[in-house]
């Protein structure tokens, strides 16, 4: 029976806990969310020792079914101030599965005083140690290290200079397969909760275990998978178009839609989308010796990740998403990749969310503190977030904090959180999600973008996964052989639900209102090329969360 | 009718002009480039998402796509 490890912080102790009845049909976002609900004051200051960090891998996680390796971590937001979800890919996950680990919770809070903390989790059992040869470290030579001293291929997760300087656009970063940080807990400032903690890095060694957890009927889990597969690879966006461009594939059709936010959301349509897109990306990754696709974990069939060379050849970063390049080139006029790659490898190696930065600088362009579309000044600028530097704090707390020290009032974000890759006058149904996802600016609540634009998901129909009205079907298949479960594709409706209530109702004890769910004013502004506005009334955005 | 074309099925880039009579179907214009249909899953018309039956009217931009999506 898989357990929950408790690390406090206060005295760098540990304890074991039998996962209660109430979680144990809970996994990723639905485990950390009622966590924090259960035990989390709403009130409380995310930096302060009444915050949790909650770190939770998926139901099934540590299967041999396709893409179930990512990782779910939740805590109340240092960016937000309301609950937080955030999710990433890497090697930790499937790690914590196959050592029995449902959850992880992190309590507690050392003395200011006291250095940063390293926690090892193996076969062996929980060790803390100091880490302060670590502090002040980026996460590339951070997990490099801790790849020498417990091996090659342990999972880690880390945070870098903004996340032990509680900045509140820090994100936490998981090793990729090659012990790379490219991949990363991004939204939220959950890298500042990591860094109240004093926890520099948790290192994950599942040697010893068995290859897959135990599975309550192996038949039929097996039967099962294989169809999963068989889904994943037959569909064109996850079989072809994901593997081919990665996400980035979006550049070109965001933009030809009209969506694709400009200039700090001045336009739909980037003069230079095809400079930054996929299409491009994948050229210069083929002529400059890169990979155009990899899984950021084990058992990946889409593979939507990659290396991305510099002019010279040489490794500059990986896991180059559609959101980061949008966010660090449309949105800031940007239009050289080799710029925008660079800030994306900063952002990684201080441990920053790609997002927040791309409208932070958005947000300093717009404060004239730096020119439009300057790369060299923005990687400059980003530069000094790890450095002792009054800038570096500014931007290294995301785009409300630096709209406020700049006097600008255009700051495209919602409950605090800086806006995502998909203007919501021309992609309404995604404005509808920034407005009220309990996460803030947030585009993966709602992801009107495949049905909408792309067609997949169904025509706006809600009950397919890829297309096919049998794929949710075979995910819960998986659950109920995974656990020796009877549920229902109903009942997998119903625990979302539970999911957005108790979201909902910890941000409502947080403080929240209703006068939270609303877009920036300036969204009424028009749009080009189709002339739209944000044009909802509140009533009508209110209507959304209303029958839940 | 001068048409402003904007392609990339199969990999392949295409920023040209394209005569076409008003009230030509989007599914002429895929087979006159010599497209396969089946592989234009996402038909852009002007930035509106329209069916391979859309008639063209000209001085449009038209954007035909594969499969995509992401996040
Ligand atoms: S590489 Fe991409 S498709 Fe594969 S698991 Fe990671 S995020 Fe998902």
């Amino acid at each position: 029976m898989s357990r929950i490890l408790r690390l406090n912080m206060a005295d760098q102790s540990y304890r074991w806990q039998e996962v209660p009845p109430a979680y144990a049909g809970l996994g990723g976002r639905a485990f950390t969310s009622r966590l924090l609900r259960d035990e989390v004051d709403p009130t409380c200051h995310p930096l302060s020792e009444a915050n949790k960090l909650v770190v939770a891998p998926g139901l099934l996680t540590g299967t041999p079914a396709a893409n179930t390796g990512r990782i779910s971590v939740g805590g109340k937001s240092p960016l937000t101030g309301g609950i937080k979800e955030s999710n990433s890919g890497g090697l930790v996950s499937q790690k914590l599965a196959r050592l029995g680990i449902k959850a992880i919770v992190v309590e507690g809070k050392p003395e200011e005083a006291d250095g940063f903390y390293l926690v090892k989790i193996s076969t062996d059992g929980v060790e803390f140690f100091p880490a302060s040869e670590y502090e002040g470290i980026g996460n590339y030579r951070t997990m490099a290290q801790l790849w020498k001293r417990f091996g090659r291929g342990v999972g880690v997760m880390s945070i870098g200079p903004a996340g032990e300087k509680r900045l509140t656009a820090a994100s936490i970063n998981f090793t990729d397969p090659h012990g790379r940080p490219g991949r990363a807990a991004g939204r939220g400032g959950l890298g500042a909760l990591m860094g109240s903690k004093k926890l520099k890095a948790i290192v994950v060694d599942d040697k010893g275990t068995a290859p897959s957890v135990p599975l309550a009927d192996p038949e039929k889990f097996k039967a099962a998978a294989r169809k999963w597969a068989k889904f994943i690879i037959e569909h064109p966006v996850t079989g072809q178009a994901l593997p081919t461009f990665g996400t980035a594939v979006l550049i070109n059709i965001v933009n030809e839609a009209g969506a694709l936010p400009t200039k700090n959301f001045r336009s739909g349509r980037f003069e230079y989308a095809e400079d930054i897109s996929g299409e491009h990306m994948v050229e210069l990754i083929k002529a400059r010796g890169g990979r155009t696709k990899e899984g950021c974990h084990p058992g990946c069939l889409i593979q939507c990740s990659q290396t991305y060379h510099d002019a010279k050849g040489k490794y500059l970063t990986s896991g180059f998403e559609y959101e980061t390049i949008w966010a660090l080139g449309a949105n800031t006029l940007i239009k050289n990749l080799d710029e925008i790659a660079m800030i994306d490898r900063l952002c990684d190696d201080f441990g920053l969310d790609t997002i927040e930065m791309g409208c932070t600088l958005g947000v300093l362009m717009e404060g004239g503190a730096i020119p439009w579309g300057d790369g060299p000044a923005a990687i400059k600028m980003v530069k000094k977030v790890a450095k002792n530097d009054p800038w570096g704090l500014i931007i290294g707390n995301g785009s409300v904090f630096t709209g406020r020290a700049l006097g600008v009032d255009r700051v495209p974000a919602v409950k605090g959180q800086g806006l995502p890759a998909y203007d919501p006058r021309a992609e309404k149904g995604m404005g509808l999600t920034y407005a009220t996802s309990p996460m803030g600016g947030d585009h993966t609540a709602g992801y009107t973008v495949a049905t909408n634009l792309v067609k997949c998901g169904g025509d706006g129909d809600p009950l397919k996964v890829l297309d096919n009205p049998d794929a949710l079907q075979c995910i819960v298949d998986m659950i109920n052989a995974r656990y020796g479960l009877s549920l229902t594709t109903g009942d997998v409706g119903t625990l979302g639900r539970q999911v957005l209530h108790d979201e909902i109702s910890f941000n409502q004890d947080a403080g929240f209102t209703k006068a939270h769910d609303r877009l920036p004013a300036f969204f009424k502004e028009n749009l080009k090329p189709h002339n739209v506005t944000w044009d909802f009334t509140d009533a009508e955005i209110d209507q959304v969360l209303e029958d839940l | 009718m001068p048409l402003r074309l904007k392609s990339m099925p199969l990999q392949i880039f295409l920023n040209a002009s394209l005569e076409v009579a008003p009230g030509t179907p989007v599914s002429r214009v895929i087979a006159q480039l010599g497209l396969p249909i089946k592989e234009v899953t996402l038909i852009m018309v002007d930035g509106r998402r329209r069916e391979a039956d859309f008639q063209l009217q000209g001085n449009e931009r038209l954007g035909l796509f594969p499969p995509i999506g992401g996040g």
